[in-house]
């Protein structure tokens, strides 16, 4: 039997990844209606303010002004490099914590038997329902007096507690329902054999989740990092509230700095929004493959 | 031996981390000094934030016993939560900058301390000739009846609504000068778009504000003189929505989104009602022709000049004595000559002060700037507050644009209109107490 004779008898392969041309279409539509801000925030990062608040909108600058980037990074006291700095390290230690305190959590909640569990965990999940609006002011006192901490005595009076400070904008973010329900939902999904398997070796509970159950749930692990960290790092009222000082604030509260009354630089503005928001979208790239991974493993649907 | 050793290890780097841990998370421990530190808190942002930085650092030159910071606090409802958040936790700060319906909500809120005390004070107060020289509108701006006549917030500057037009486009029209009237106003803009084809007349994105602002013009503020009864049954706001109608319904009223001073600035309307403090927004963004501004047009019968003051004052939080005492010295310095010398420039706000031309940083601001001139001569001495109401916020936003709409859409008739707005801000006054 010749190559030839074989292509032609070897029936094609099922088109059911084909998409139908309306969709292609509407996705197309789609994606340029999800691009189409970003796209603009980089053209009008190198506009004039001239040209920036022209009306009807130019779309594109007559020339790509770099100083806006220059001017950008300039404006804030301390440069926004600064502001950088504290969103990395808010963001990073805040969600790192998080993925331990969560992980701990949803492992309780999926593999050990205790009395109450179910009471509990529904509990946890109530927790969802309250907008933050409504905790923002208890969370503010919990860190304003809290013990022993920025001259604060035993009973959290007396001094400031944890107000101004990085464990102020990192603490109260560390537990998160959303997140123990969906670690939950993946380390529910690890076979009990695995376990059994694990005691037989001598392991223990702990020893478990670090060598076994976090490992096979990286996709998971990295959709929680991920949203936790866009969480932070887009963070805005409650760092606002609890910080004073220049040199502890975040990136987003920079902002501040290039606003006008009723007109603002938008080129500046503009500069410095694409700023913060690369390095975001820089890591979600390097990351989309597992993040996908993690969605579609914890069964939620968009 | 091991695993003793390890747990050592383990035990020796756990305790590692949870010291640095501790001392990274606690790094608020700051350097004290002996100056008292007085927070100021604002909501500015850009230059005007970067201004009061250098004036705070004037003040604590002069003021070596203090430590004032001025801290930008986000926009006006950003820094409403802070301050509110603050009152339940704790950590008020010295020194606030709000705006009018604000120092209201506060006042309700027992946050803030009456200032007479301290205005009056022989060492710590101002002398007569000294608050003689305060426009009394300003000075009195939150000295009220609401507060049992205590004066729970004191001026450093302010800005007032104003009426900006094209000059290029009302002289295509055959006028020098606009209309001083509401009653000539639908005219003037008829003849302008008729002059000017393509340019539309007048565009709002705040319908509430400017419908009860165009009132006050009319001598008839929104509240009748026992501070708690709505005045929209009064027979001004039945004509003003009766010639807002008839504008919309030739297309000479939009009610947009857009921000109105970029579509000024482009030459697409002719007239804007916007705040005094606009100006440096329009000089950087009119290219293409003549813009002036002016005291907004008045009711025919209407004996006294009107129109609505903007801008935040400044007042001091409940307090230790010492905070409440260091808050109000500062706020008074911001009422100083040498504050209004940096401060008007920078902010293009009226000061507060009528003694202050000859300071050479003021006249060389408003030599280089006739129109600002011109709006201090003009527009400042007539501007006065919207009546404080707790309920001033869901009047204004709500329940007074909602009836406008449902009136422009044919739905009710201007009457039915303002007889919706005078039952539901009723309820609304009753409801915010």
């Amino acid at each position: 039997m010749s190559a030839e004779q074989i292509r032609v008898s070897v029936p094609e392969a099922p088109s059911k990844f084909k998409l139908p041309k309306l969709t292609t279409v509407l996705l197309v539509l789609g994606a340029c209606v999800v691009v189409f801000p970003f796209v603009w925030m980089i053209l009008g990062s190198f506009k004039t303010m001239q040209e920036s608040s022209s009306y009807p909108p130019q779309v594109f600058p007559s020339q790509l002004h770099w100083e806006n980037y220059k001017n950008a990074w300039l404006a804030p006291p301390n440069t926004l490099g600064k502001y950088f700095i504290n969103t990395i390290i808010v963001a990073f230690t805040g969600t790192i914590g998080q993925l331990m305190v969560c992980s701990l959590a949803a492992y309780a909640f999926a593999q050990l038997k205790f009395r109450g569990k179910d009471i509990l965990f529904a509990l946890v999940l109530g927790t969802m329902m309250i907008p933050g609006e409504i905790t923002l002011i208890p969370n503010f006192m919990t860190i304003r007096h809290f013990p022993l901490m920025g001259g604060n005595d035993i009973l959290g009076s007396g001094g400031t507690g944890l107000y101004d400070t990085y464990a102020a904008q990192i603490i109260p973010g560390m537990v998160g329902a959303f997140n123990i329900f969906l670690l939950r939902q993946s380390f529910m999904q690890i076979p009990k054999d695995f376990w059994e398997a694990a005691q037989i070796d001598g392991s223990n509970s702990f020893r478990y989740l670090w060598e076994v159950v976090i490992p096979m749930s990286k996709p998971i692990m990295i959709t929680v990092f991920l949203l936790g960290l866009v969480g932070r790092w887009n963070a805005l009222l409650w760092p606002l509230i609890v910080t004073r000082d220049e040199t502890l604030r975040p990136v987003q509260l920079a902002m501040i700095w290039y606003q006008g009354e009723f007109s603002a630089d938008q080129g500046v503005v503009m500069a410095a929004s694409l700023l913060v928001t690369i390095p975001i979208v820089i890591l979600f790239l390097f990351m989309q493959r597992h993040f996908i991974e993690g969605i579609v493993g914890s069964g939620l649907k968009g | 031996m091991n695993l003793r050793t390890n747990r050592r290890t383990f035990a020796k780097s756990a305790a590692f981390g949870a010291f640095s841990t501790a001392s990274i998370l606690s790094s608020s421990a700051k350097a004290q000094d002996s100056a008292l530190v007085v927070d100021y808190w604002h909501r500015y942002g850009g230059s005007r934030a970067e201004t009061l930085n250098v004036m705070a650092e004037m003040f604590n030159e002069i003021r070596p016993e203090y430590k004032v910071s001025a801290i930008s606090q986000g926009d006006i409802a950003e820094s409403n939560q802070k301050l509110r958040a603050a009152a339940a936790g704790g950590g008020l700060p010295a020194a606030i900058s709000a705006d009018d319906y604000d120092i209201t909500g506060y006042t309700a809120a027992g946050i803030l301390i009456d200032l007479d005390p301290f205005v009056h004070d022989p060492d710590l107060g101002f002398s007569e000739e000294e608050i003689a020289a305060f426009l009394p509108s300003q000075f009195d701006r939150h000295k009220l009846p609401i507060y049992d006549d205590r004066r729970m917030a004191f001026p450093q500057a302010f800005s007032a609504m104003t009426f900006w037009w094209n000059e290029d486009a009302i002289k295509a029209a055959g006028f020098d000068t606009p209309i001083e009237t509401w009653d000539e106003f639908p005219d003037f803009l008829r003849k302008i778009v008729e002059a000017n084809p393509g340019m539309n007349a007048w565009m709002e994105e705040d319908p509430g504000s400017r419908f009860m602002s165009i009132m006050k013009t009319c001598g008839v503020e929104w509240l009748k003189d026992d501070g708690v009864t709505p005045n929209f049954d009064a027979p001004e706001a039945v004509e003003i929505l009766t010639w807002w109608k008839e504008l919309y319904d030739e297309g000479l009223l939009q009610f947009t989104q857009s921000n109105k001073i970029e579509v000024f600035a482009a030459g697409q309307t002719a007239i804007m009602l916007h705040s005094s403090s606009a100006g440096p927004a329009l000089a950087s963004q009119v290219t293409d022709f003549t813009y002036n501004g002016g005291l907004p047009p008045q009711g025919a019968n209407t004996d006294t000049l009107r129109t609505e003051t903007y801008g935040s004052l400044n007042a001091v939080p409940r307090n230790s004595p010492e905070l409440e005492q260091a808050g109000w010295e500062w706020i008074k310095w911001l009422a100083s000559p040498e504050a209004f010398a940096v401060w008007v420039p920078a902010s293009n706000y009226f000061p507060a002060r009528t003694d202050l031309l000859e300071i050479p940083e003021i006249a060389a601001f408003y030599d280089a700037d006739p129109v600002a001139l011109k709006l201090l001569e003009e527009v400042a001495p007539a501007a006065t507050i919207l009546s404080p109401s707790a309920a001033l916020t869901e009047v204004r936003g709500t329940i007074v644009p909602t009836a406008i709409e449902e009136v422009m859409m044919g739905k009710y008739t201007p009457e039915e209109g303002v007889m919706k707005m005078q039952a539901e801000s009723i309820s609304a006054i009753e409801r915010a107490g």
